[in-house]
């Protein structure tokens, strides 16, 4: 099985190799970066606190597609030409994606035509929360077992047991904790990237990262007080529903979009900007010819070169439906997305 | 010997003083509030006042959420017997599975060879994790919201000027939003329906 940096490496293509090698590095000190994360974060706290609902509409319409394709191209970018030991925990990743995705849709549907009334609808999402925290333990647990050191995988029983737990106390919660989590996640990954492939940029991007936690608490000190925003309107009564109100009693409508849009903005940052920078693909994210999988020798460059073009039109697609009916394309799309959210559970787990 | 009679006589006394000063009724504490009092005790709400062209009748529209939220506010509980046991039984496999997450956690501690070295982050978990408890324990006692937020009522203070308004609304409670709404038909009409300026 290859290891965590031969993978990282392959994976950031000639543009790591030559990042390695010193030539390509030094195109941006790290004082620069950093001071080109930093503006783009209190940039985007800036935006998101003033003018939430105005940020939101405009970051998803442009970019939940196109980072959605630079995730699949990462994910692409990480797998194994060959997966020797590792076949088994690829293909209960896989089941697992399209599983808990199929369900969660289900989920959706039966809550829009009102199958289940609202207990039905909590136990089926008890389930569904149980479902994913299996999922995890079992990735956790079949990536320990293949791995030579240790056996500190157990400890994902108990841990998993807590969250199944929590998933029934708070059902709602649970899903909610995963929206603003989620976003949370890309940052590890531009860190682990930038471990691997930008070494001289990662002190500066942690420093940065130390930021995140004021900037939400600026954002919240300034907004606690703030009248909730208005929901006149189907795309506005979307964007206050996505962030999780009427889940969050008590909790003024504006700093809970202000932080949803907050984070997600970064978020969508990370995958199409800090990732592909930080890989050396930045300039041409859609060549194949950088994907392991499709130099190889035993891979698939036609299936690669599909999957892109297919994800591309899938892009176009996204924007079409969204010019046709914004509010209608948000709410499938926020549905559909957790398949790109369960995604990145297992390459979190082979980044570990 | 002396102290002894003295702790058990205090004890009976106790003992038969407490059922008897039971049965004495609380003191009345309900006084009225003043108007300028902010009732952070209450339940927090959007509320929009709209005039609507045709509507026939005023409406007032309150989301479920939030007709939720008054009920649990007002100690209604909502649902039937079966909900009822729904969400207990909810609860039940979330206690079962916190139980095992406890259970395994000591099993795995106990079988650990390793000595657990309580360094900074076994301390960080520790006082998360009480923090947490603290939390729920304050969420699951009732324990009234932080006092930070004061309520806006914006533009709505324009509504009323003079006299106040009255008039019969019909109370619909719909799935979608989180605010409510006045609804206002824009011309009045009269008894045989038709529409008055």
């Amino acid at each position: 099985m290859q290891s965590a940096a031969d993978i990282g490496a392959l994976g950031a293509g000639h543009g790591a190799e030559d990042a390695r090698g010193g030539a390509g590095a030094s195109f941006a000190s790290p004082a620069a970066f950093g001071l080109t994360c930093v503006c783009v974060l209190v940039a985007a706290a800036a935006l998101a606190g003033l003018a939430p609902l105005w940020l939101s509409v405009a970051t998803v319409f442009a970019f939940a597609g196109p980072h959605n394709w630079a995730e699949l191209r990462f994910f692409i970018t990480r797998l194994p030409a060959r997966m020797g030991r590792s076949r088994g925990f690829f293909v209960l990743a896989g089941a697992g994606i399209l599983g808990l995705t199929g369900a969660y849709a289900a989920l959706a549907l039966g809550a829009d035509s009102g199958v289940w009334g609202g207990e039905g609808w909590y136990a089926a999402i008890g389930l569904w929360n149980s479902a994913a925290v299996a999922w995890v333990v079992g990735l956790v647990a079949v990536r320990g077992r293949t791995m030579s050191r240790g056996g500190g995988w157990v400890w994902a029983l108990p841990v998993g047991c807590a969250l199944a737990g929590l998933g029934w106390l708070a059902p709602q919660g649970f899903a909610l904790a995963l929206v603003y989590a989620h976003p949370l996640v890309a940052l590890f990954f531009l860190d682990r990237q930038l471990r691997l492939t930008r070494r001289g940029w990662s002190r500066a991007y942690r420093a940065c990262l130390a930021l995140l936690p004021v900037a939400l608490a600026v954002l919240w000190w300034r907004l606690a007080d703030a009248a909730p925003l208005a929901e006149g309107g189907e795309v506005a009564l979307r964007v206050v529903r996505h962030a999780g109100a009427g889940i969050v009693p008590n909790v003024s409508t504006h700093l809970l979009v202000t932080t949803h849009v907050f984070l997600e903005t970064l978020h969508y940052g990370v995958w199409l900007v800090g990732v592909p920078l930080a890989a050396g693909v930045g300039l041409a994210p859609w060549r194949a010819a950088t994907v392991p999988l499709a130099r190889h020798r035993r891979g698939w460059p036609r299936l690669i070169r599909a999957l892109l073009a297919a994800g591309g039109a899938a892009v176009l697609l996204l924007w079409l439906c969204f010019v046709a009916d914004y509010a209608t394309t948000r709410d499938v799309y926020f549905t559909l997305a957790m398949a790109h959210v369960l995604a990145e559970v297992p390459f979190l787990l082979r980044t570990i | 010997m002396r102290l002894f009679r003295h702790l058990a006589a205090l004890a009976l006394l106790l003992a038969v003083a407490a059922p008897a000063f039971a049965d004495i009724a609380l003191p009345n504490s309900k006084k009225a509030r003043p108007d300028s009092e902010v009732r952070y005790d209450l339940p927090f709400s959007r509320m929009t006042i709209e005039r609507v062209e045709g509507l026939r009748e005023a409406r007032l529209q309150i989301p479920r959420s939030q007709l939720e939220r008054m009920n649990a506010a007002a100690g209604i509980e909502g649902g039937g017997g079966q909900s009822a046991s729904l969400k207990s039984a909810g609860t039940i496999v979330g206690g079962v599975f916190i139980s095992l997450a406890v259970v395994l956690t000591g099993l795995l501690l106990v079988r650990s060879r390793r000595r657990v070295a309580f360094g900074r982050a076994t301390a960080a978990v520790v006082l998360c994790a009480c923090a947490a408890g603290v939390a729920a324990v304050a969420a699951y006692a009732n324990a009234p919201a932080p006092h930070y937020r004061a309520q806006n009522p914006g533009t709505l203070i324009k509504a009323v000027t003079g006299a106040p308004l009255a008039g019969s609304i019909r109370v619909e409670v719909v799935d979608e939003g989180t605010e409510i709404k006045l609804l206002v038909p824009a011309k009045a009409r009269t008894g045989r329906g038709d529409e008055e300026e």
